[in-house]
């Protein structure tokens, strides 16, 4: 939807249905210097996925349309290998486990734990792959 | 016979010393072998008498009034076993001489015979046994009388000995039976009783007393005594049967009695009729015997019998060779193979081809005396079609324990096996609620906490604009939480309150509330109310009301697109009620849907495509509408959109 760059920080795509939470992501990650981009569901996801490239993407579980794990599955299907963070109310970690992904964060969150998680996730060895 | 009345002329003068008088029983008595006498005796007589008394075939000997034995004849020797020795032996001919008790010893010169001569007087009533030198008994009874001659001298005896072996053991054996009858009786809980028809008196044995619960003694003696303690259901029957039995001879009857104490017992009553020498019916004797027992079981077995034929479970029987002895009607149903075409047949016949070895298996562990428990596994139904079962053999054992069969039950499981599956898919619903309401209510508060870090953290660096928007949806979100609280806890508490206050309300006010806190979240959406005719005041829970409209106004605007207004429209529907109706111009509905919506937790898959929600607000809705006696329905519009119609009760005063 919108991307705002920052120097050197991760680009982080944050996938989330609820605008309201979308907003609050956004702002405490951009005062902290991060370049984020957002997107309401997974298939808008998609397309800004195919546009640009992502360091770290945090993703919401439950979303209209198309949900966290169609969306982790169909990312990873054309070939996207982004770090992936997850949100979730309910079941977050169980989901990490299934999906292997590098971090899951329960909702509600601090948001300085998720811009640190997302940090760290960004550290790791980067993704071999994107597109 | 009875020699008393032979000898009656015991006391008559029956010796003479020179009698001219030829009184045979004299001459009989006249030892032949006493040469002083030989002359004076026809010999010819005495024959005679030897010959009478030898044909009489009761032992009759004679002795002097010493006690020498002068004479006996023939059935004396077959009583004594020997030949006594005339003129030696003396009192008695037999070898030895019991008492009646069979035990102690009666010397010769004590016997009955002894005392007569010696006391001379007749001795009648005495009992004695015989043993004979081979060691058999006889029991007999003397009869010895003294001879005087005309003088009234005493010149001997005569003895006639009775062998009352017969009798005697007769007599025992009968004693013995009546005590094998009366073990049996007690032991039957028998009892006896006797019916004199002329006078109506009616005996009872202890035993038939005490089956009846009397005390010893107790019973009425009459007819109608018995008759008032059958139990009245049974009353008429037994007098018709026992009336009858009158004629045919014999009754055999079922019936219950009831104690003094209350309790009932079972009693099988036997009768026979006895006829006078006239063939009159005179009396009628009979058995009764407590059954109560035997009825009681009778009664398990036919319960036990209905439950078998009652259960939906197949209830099968087989021998030890697989062959099937019993179906029940839950067997037919399940297997779909009458009784008459399955008895007899191989169990085989319902267990498919590659589940034999199954059945070789169970009947060795049947045989074994095991059982075998909620066994799952599948048979053929008489259509071919299998059959899902869970199989319970046990081995059937007569009262020997000897094991003859198997019964097994066998339960049709689909069902069960259907619902496992809705238990599964309701835990599976239940996950899918627990995990929207927390991602509902989690959301908002992530975004109100996340928000109130930020703004602590970083208010100096953060933008005005920024700055207002992170408080604008602290303020939202609060908003939003706050209504799912309330709906979730109205939807459980209205399922408990079921009647709810109500009151008399004006519509318009709580209408105008209810847009204007809609509008202060929502500013850009326009709201349209439209009245037809005066508005009737209503009955309802203001609250409640409140609570709809906010419910429906919101919908209204999650489900249209922005530029739409919310019209809001409300009449009379008939003199009793008022209608409210809330547009919208979003997605539709179908039939189904526009039901299904009302069910807690539903979302319609369209609208999740829309927007979000938990499926809480029309069912809350549906919940309160009724608690007031109202209804709500949500009626599809062919040109798209969705009528949503809430009515409720016009109020009328008592005056009119």
């Amino acid at each position: 939807m919108q991307t705002e760059s920052k120097g050197d920080n991760p680009r982080v795509l944050v996938i989330d249905d609820d605008q309201a939470l979308l907003r609050m992501i956004r702002l405490s990650m951009t005062s902290d210097g991060f370049d984020v981009a957002t997107a309401q569901d997974g298939i808008a996801a998609l397309e800004q996925l195919d546009a640009a490239e992502f360091d770290v993407i945090v993703l919401d579980l439950q979303m209209p349309r198309m949900d966290g794990r169609t969306f982790f599955h169909e990312m990873i299907s054309r070939g996207h290998r982004p770090k992936v963070v997850v949100l979730s109310a309910y079941g977050a970690e169980e989901a990490q486990r299934e999906l292997k992904i590098a971090a899951a964060v329960p909702k509600p969150f601090d948001p300085d734990d998720l811009i640190e998680t997302v940090r760290r996730v960004a550290l790791r060895k980067r993704a071999s792959t994107t597109k | 016979m009875d020699p008393s009345t032979g000898l009656q002329s015991n006391t008559d003068p029956i010796f003479e010393e020179a009698s001219s008088v030829s009184h045979p029983f004299l001459r009989v008595l006249e030892p032949p072998l006493t040469p002083k006498r030989t002359s004076r005796i026809d010999s010819q007589d005495v024959q005679q008498y030897r010959d009478l008394m030898e044909a009489i075939g009761v032992a009759v000997y004679t002795t002097d009034a010493a006690g020498i034995i002068t004479y006996y004849n023939q059935a004396a020797v077959e009583l004594w076993g020997r030949r006594p020795e005339i003129g030696k032996d003396e009192w008695c001919g037999s070898w030895k001489i019991y008492h009646p008790d069979g035990i102690t010893i009666m010397p010769h010169g004590e016997c009955p015979m002894a005392i007569c001569l010696k006391e001379n007087r007749p001795i009648r009533g005495a009992e004695a046994i015989a043993e004979r030198p081979d060691g058999t008994r006889v029991h007999f009874q003397p009869f010895p009388t003294p001879l005087r001659d005309d003088s009234g001298k005493l010149v001997g005896a005569i003895n006639v000995l009775v062998d009352v072996t017969d009798r005697k053991q007769a007599e025992d054996e009968l004693r013995e039976s009546e005590s094998r009858l009366s073990v049996a009786m007690t032991a039957g809980q028998m009892g006896s009783w006797e019916w004199r028809i002329a006078d109506n008196t009616v005996s009872w044995s202890e035993a038939l007393e005490q089956i009846h619960g009397l005390q010893r003694g107790t019973f009425g003696g009459s007819f109608e005594a018995f008759l008032a303690d059958v139990h009245p259901d049974d009353r008429a029957g037994v007098q018709e049967m026992i009336a009858r039995s009158v004629e045919t001879g014999t009754h055999e009857i079922e019936y219950r009695i009831i104690r003094p104490d209350g309790q009932m017992r079972w009693v099988l009553g036997r009768g026979q009729l006895v006829r006078d020498a006239s063939g009159t019916p005179s009396r009628m004797v009979g058995v009764c015997m407590d059954i109560t027992e035997r009825k009681q079981a009778e009664l398990a077995a036919l319960r036990l019998g209905a439950i078998v034929e009652s259960s939906d479970d197949a209830i099968v029987g087989k021998d030890l060779n697989g062959i099937i002895t019993s179906w029940n009607a839950g067997a037919e149903r399940i297997f779909g193979y009458r009784a008459d075409e399955a008895i007899g047949q191989s169990i085989r016949l319902i267990i498919p081809e590659e589940r034999h070895h199954e059945e070789d298996k169970v009947l060795e562990r049947v045989r074994n005396g095991d059982y075998v428990e909620h066994f799952e596994t599948v048979r053929r139904r008489k259509d071919g079609t299998r059959v899902d079962i869970s199989l319970s053999v046990s081995p059937i054992r007569m009262p020997s324990g000897q094991i003859v069969g198997a019964s097994k039950i066998a339960r049709d499981i689909s069902e069960v096996k259907r619902a496992e599956e809705a238990l599964l898919k309701s835990i599976a619903v239940k996950d899918e609620f627990l995990g929207l309401v927390s991602h509902e209510l989690r959301t908002p508060i992530t975004t109100i906490l996340g928000n109130a870090l930020v703004l602590q953290r970083r208010t100096d660096s953060l933008p005005e604009e920024n700055k207002r928007q992170a408080l604008r949806d602290i303020a939202t979100e609060a908003d939003r939480l706050q209504r799912i609280v309330e709906n979730l806890l109205l939807l459980t508490r209205v399922d408990v309150a079921e009647h709810v206050e109500i009151e008399p309300l004006r519509l318009q006010p709580l209408i105008a509330q209810a847009i204007d806190v809609f509008q202060r979240r929502n500013p850009r959406r326009s709201v349209r109310v439209t009245s037809e005719g005066d508005i009737p005041i209503i009955l309802g829970q203001p609250a409640f009301i409140a609570l709809v409209l906010d419910n429906l106004i919101s919908n209204a605007d999650k489900y249209s697109p922005p530029e739409n207004p919310i019209e809001i429209t409300v009449h009379r529907n008939g003199r009793r009620n008022v209608e409210v109706c809330v547009r919208d111009y979003g997605i539709g509905l179908d039939e189904e849907e526009a039901e299904q919506i009302f069910t807690p937790f539903y979302r319609s898959p369209r609208a999740e495509a829309q927007a979000k929600g938990i499926g809480l607000g029309l069912a809350v809705c549906r919940r309160v509408m009724e608690a007031q006696g109202g209804t709500i329905r949500a009626v599809a519009r062919p040109e798209g959109g969705c009528d949503f119609i809430f009515t409720v009760k016009r109020y009328r005063s008592s005056r009119g």
